[in-house]
């Protein structure tokens, strides 16, 4: 073939501007320490770490989430062990005033010291956070959970019973918080005879949880058979609940069991209404300071009951808390393996292999230099130097 | 014939030879130069023959390579060009400061942090400055693209007017050509040019040349459109492209008219034609549908919930700028001389109602409101100023709403409701592509819901059909008929056009007419109108149920949005971008392949075109050299001559 002069310039200054290019690409990517620069370099690897970024977000999202539950769930947590203490020191006061040789001003007394102890539990439960948040109050977290009503001594619950779902991983919602209506609330029962002679005594809560779903539980004797009948928390329709009798006492679907005293006849109908730690702390402290010298054997019982109650619902909050916290540990650690499973992956689509960049990188210097050698040689050939 | 004579014919010849080589030699980088030789005849006589004769200079070329370049030039200016934009837009989509997902995944992430804490102050700060960094990705992105529309706009104009420039090179050289031929040979020099200026012009756009035999040469659009016939000639004229008004399109201007063309032209133009119509436009819309998508969920979610103050769709819950229409509160304008402190919200109920182009002025007057739509001075909507808190008063197809206390409102105030076009305007989605006389109509493309609509544009044209007029509403992504039927001839507003892919087109005003074409684009510009309305953290309705403020549901749901398929139902917003970014890089990389392989091509041709008539120093030396020899050898021829002549006179 016949090549003509500028031809052959033409030719070897193209290769030698692409060997050149070339050359300048390896550079920057050994200096920038990435395979890609932008997205055509690669479309299927630049989607794949889009996706992968997209993940690992939703997976810091999940983890950030973690951070801050259990944060919330250790303070939860220490407000509950706080609860319990104070709770064994009322339990202590209320044993104390069983003793019989205090007498009225011993008496008077020790009423003082549970209703300053009760004062600290309802600091504890109407606990504020620095933003002025309320920890037990459901989601109703600007009220106060609990507050004495107009009534001197009667307490009620403002929260809500809701618990706010908080997820830690695509498919796990972790509740962040706990009603306070979960520990203090329901935790004794007070029985009032509605219509009949008789009374019930030693009424005691077999089941705390399921008790508490129920705003009052009412035992009538219709034709000869004691029927329980409970009206739900929050609304619906009233449930019909199984009663046991043996001898003088009813055990009602194993959720209460109280004895009859006295005589009784179709038609009785009895109240079993919840009792809150609170509004009972308030009444025995006042029962025992003017109830004479020396506390009745059942008030003395029934405080003890509700507060041994309280102890428990305590204990189940606590349990609760501490599953959760051992769940976000379990899953934030599963959440940190595959963090780095997806950062390795992603290195491994958008980083520099430095082996192969800098061999390559040596192998077109070679070639580049090469071909300017040869240009140089070739540009000095020609025949018009030999004609003298 | 005489020694002398020969001798001499041998000295002209080689002369001429060394004139020619001399021309190549200094011609040796000009860009475009044919080499050139002489042709030697010998020169007949009776028995002995008369020595050489000097015949023309002849130009080296083959007319097959040379448009081969030409060709292979278009192509790889196209590809060239396109490639150079794409590279450009695909290193800004991949861009970590500029990718959109960035925004998305730190707007998710500060939501995230309002499922722990719905109530803290921060949280919700930062929810909405989130919110406003990523609406400014979204417009950095699109005023990216905006950018590289005008420049590419610019850039095609240049290179038009550049064209055009050439054009009438092109068919000065005809002339002259024709002018030097008639007197001296070959013009060769010109010829040259010529090919030289040819191909500048096919490297702007495709071109056809044709040779005239009086070595004029005709040149047509690669489209079959003349541009150059002998000496007359048509210019090229940028215009609004007849189908999308929003792309340069070209036109043929043959100084009485201008004639659209329709079709890539190839060459540099054709690259901006490519780049204009295959990325630029999917790309600003596929952007744009991905805000939509964004503002339209966010604020139904957040239209559910209640806020701090325990309201439920309240106006400025919405957090983002409204997909069809502003946001409820900036309608109602009160004037300044009101005395009471009302705050009013009006709504559109019923899009198909209402009535283009009005506003409408309410006054109070002796505890009783009246609405008057100022267009006509017709009473719309009136009651007693207390009705108010109870009953929304609805008027051509918008409710208004009081939200505070009746009593705010004093006798003698007066608010102003605009008609609710801005936001997204609906009204600014339809462009009219080709009118008829009379065109009055107002439409509006509303979305209803935002996760059907699709990335294309649509073209929705009228037409007669047996006596009735006709609507075809087309999506031009893929060529589907979406809508048609009959015109509605009830008079508007009130007349629902046509429901498609999420959207809804109703006529509000005047009537369509045969022949009139549109072009709907229901997310071209929702790139750049996405913004927070609303910067009041407390009125972020994250809670699900009333009266608990601490409650999660709604910023839970929020969360929840960025892993579901909300983006035409088949992807999440960040697939939507993702997607895009792919679609891009794989576009510029099979352009950018192209445009490697077109420059093989090109090199090749050339390379070949070279081997033909190129110069070769070292052929030109020996040529130089041969000439040389043969110019001694015929001086010699005539030293002989001399000698014999010599000879013979001493003898005498």
């Amino acid at each position: 073939m016949r090549v003509s002069t500028a031809q052959i310039s033409n030719m070897m200054v193209s290769s030698m501007q692409q060997q050149g290019g070339e050359l300048a690409k390896t550079y920057a990517d050994i200096t920038s320490g990435k395979r890609l620069r932008q997205p055509s370099d690669d479309a299927l690897d630049t989607v794949q770490i889009m996706q992968l970024n997209k993940e690992l977000s939703f997976l810091e999202q999940y983890n950030d989430n973690i951070d801050a539950l259990d944060n919330v769930l250790r303070q939860e947590e220490t407000l509950l062990t706080n609860m319990v203490n104070t709770l064994q020191g009322i339990r202590e006061t209320i044993l104390s005033a069983g003793n019989v040789a205090l007498g009225v001003d011993g008496l008077k007394s020790m009423s003082g010291v549970i209703e300053k102890q009760a004062d600290a539990l309802l600091s504890l439960v109407n606990y504020q956070r620095a933003d002025g948040q309320y920890f037990f109050s459901g989601l109703k977290t600007q009220t106060a959970p609990v507050v004495e009503t107009t009534t001197p001594g009667v307490y009620v619950y403002q929260g809500s019973e809701d618990k706010k779902q908080v997820s830690v991983s695509g498919s796990t919602d972790i509740s962040a918080n706990d009603p306070g209506s979960d520990i203090f609330f329901g935790s004794g029962v007070h029985a009032v005879t509605v219509v009949g002679t008789a009374t019930l005594k030693d009424t005691s809560i077999l089941d705390l949880q399921t008790f508490s779903a129920y705003d009052n539980v009412v035992v009538e004797n219709v034709a000869g058979t004691w029927t329980t009948t409970a009206t739900p928390k929050g609304g619906g329709p009233a449930v019909l609940l199984p009663t046991v009798v043996t001898g003088d006492e009813l055990t009602i679907a194993g959720v209460v069991s109280t004895t009859i005293d006295g005589a009784t006849a179709v038609g009785d109908r009895f109240t079993l209404k919840s009792v809150d730690t609170f509004t009972a702390l308030a009444n025995f402290a006042s029962a025992i300071t003017s109830g004479g010298d020396f506390v009745q054997g059942d008030v003395l019982g029934d405080m003890l009951n509700t507060i041994d109650n309280t102890i428990a619902k305590t204990g189940q909050v606590q349990t609760r808390v501490g599953g959760r916290l051992n769940t976000i540990s379990l899953i934030g650690n599963s959440h940190a393996d595959v963090i780095l499973m997806n950062q390795t992956l992603r290195s491994g689509l958008e980083d520099l292999d430095y082996a192969e960049a800098i061999s390559r990188f040596n192998l077109q210097q070679t070639a580049l230099s090469a071909a300017q050698q040869t240009f140089v040689k070739i540009q000095k050939m020609s025949l018009f130097d030999y004609l003298r | 014939m005489s020694l002398l004579e020969i001798g001499k014919s041998g000295i002209m010849a080689s002369q001429k030879m060394m004139e020619t080589s001399a021309h190549n030699v200094t011609n040796v980088n000009t860009p475009g130069f044919t080499r050139q030789d002489v042709r030697l005849y010998n020169a007949p006589s009776s028995a002995t023959g008369n020595g050489v004769t000097t015949g023309s200079v002849r130009r080296i070329n083959n007319e097959f390579l040379t448009s081969q370049i030409r060709d292979t030039f278009t192509l790889h200016s196209q590809k060239a060009t396109a490639a150079g934009y794409m590279s450009s837009l695909d290193s800004y989509l991949g861009n970590e400061g500029s990718v959109v997902t960035e925004g998305l995944g730190k707007f998710f992430s500060a939501v995230n942090a309002a499922t722990v804490d719905p109530l803290s102050s921060v949280v919700r700060q930062n929810i909405i400055s989130e919110a406003g960094s990523l609406s400014q990705q979204f417009h950095s992105v699109t005023e990216q693209l905006e950018q590289q529309s005008s420049l590419l706009k610019e850039q095609m104009v240049a290179a038009i007017q550049q064209a055009n420039s050439l054009i009438a090179g092109i068919s000065e050289y005809n002339q002259s050509i024709r002018a030097a031929s008639s007197t001296s040979g070959e013009p060769n020099d010109l010829l040259d040019l010529r090919d030289n200026a040819l191909q500048e012009l096919a490297g702007l756009i495709g071109i056809t040349v044709l040779n005239q035999g009086n070595g004029m040469a005709s040149v047509y659009t690669n489209l079959g459109h003349p541009l150059i016939l002998d000496t007359q000639y048509n210019t090229l004229k940028a215009i609004d492209d007849p189908l999308d008004p929003n792309m340069v399109g070209i036109g043929l201007d043959n100084s009485t008219s201008v004639v659209p063309m329709s079709g890539n032209m190839g060459g540099t133009i054709g690259g901006f034609q490519e780049f204009q119509s295959s990325v630029l436009s999917v790309s600003l819309n596929e952007i744009g549908r991905v805000a939509m998508v964004f503002s339209d969920q966010i604020n139904q979610l957040l239209s559910t919930g209640f806020d701090i103050g325990d309201r439920q769709g309240w106006p400025s819950s919405q957090m983002m700028s409204d997909v069809n229409w502003q946001s409820a509160m900036d309608r109602v304008v009160s004037s300044n001389v009101n005395t009471g402190s009302a705050q009013f919200g009006v709504n559109v109920v019923n899009q198909a109602s209402m009535v283009m182009g009005g506003e409408y002025v309410m006054s109070v007057v002796g505890g009783n409101y009246d609405i008057v739509r100022s267009a006509d001075s017709v009473s719309v909507a009136s009651g007693t100023v207390a009705s108010l808190s109870s009953a929304k008063p609805s008027f051509d197809g918008m409710e208004m709403t009081l939200f505070t206390d009746a009593s705010s409102i004093q006798n003698g105030d007066v608010y102003t409701v605009e008609f609710p076009l801005s936001g997204i305007p609906a009204s600014e989605r339809i462009q009219v592509a080709s009118s008829v006389p009379g065109s009055d109509a107002a439409m509006l493309l509303s979305v209803q819901d935002s996760t059907q609509v699709t990335s294309s544009d649509y073209e929705l044209r009228i037409a007669d059909n047996g006596g009735t007029s006709e609507y075809r509403i087309t999506r031009k992504s893929d060529g589907h008929e979406v809508g048609s039927g009959a015109v509605p001839t009830t008079t508007p507003p009130g007349a629902i056009l046509a429901d498609f892919d999420g959207l809804q087109l109703t006529i509000n005003g005047g009537t369509l007419n045969n022949g009139e074409i549109y072009l709907l684009q229901p997310t071209r510009r929702a790139g750049e109108e996405i913004r927070v309305v609303n910067d009041n953290p407390s009125q972020l309705a994250f809670s699900g149920m009333a009266l608990a403020p601490g409650d999660n549901t709604v910023a839970k749901q929020l969360t929840d949005l960025q892993a579901s398929d909300v983006v035409g139902g088949e992807f999440s917003l960040v697939e939507g971008y993702t997607r895009l970014v792919g679609q891009v890089a794989v576009q510029t990389f099979q352009t950018k392949m192209s445009m490697e392989t077109s420059h093989s091509l090109l090199i090749k041709a050339q390379a070949e075109r070279n081997s033909v008539s190129g110069v070769n120093l070292d052929e030109e030396a020996m040529i130089l050299v041969s000439a040389e020899q043969v110019y001694s050898a015929s001086a010699q021829v005539i030293a002989s001559a001399q000698r014999v002549f010599n000879s013979l006179l001493s003898l005498l």
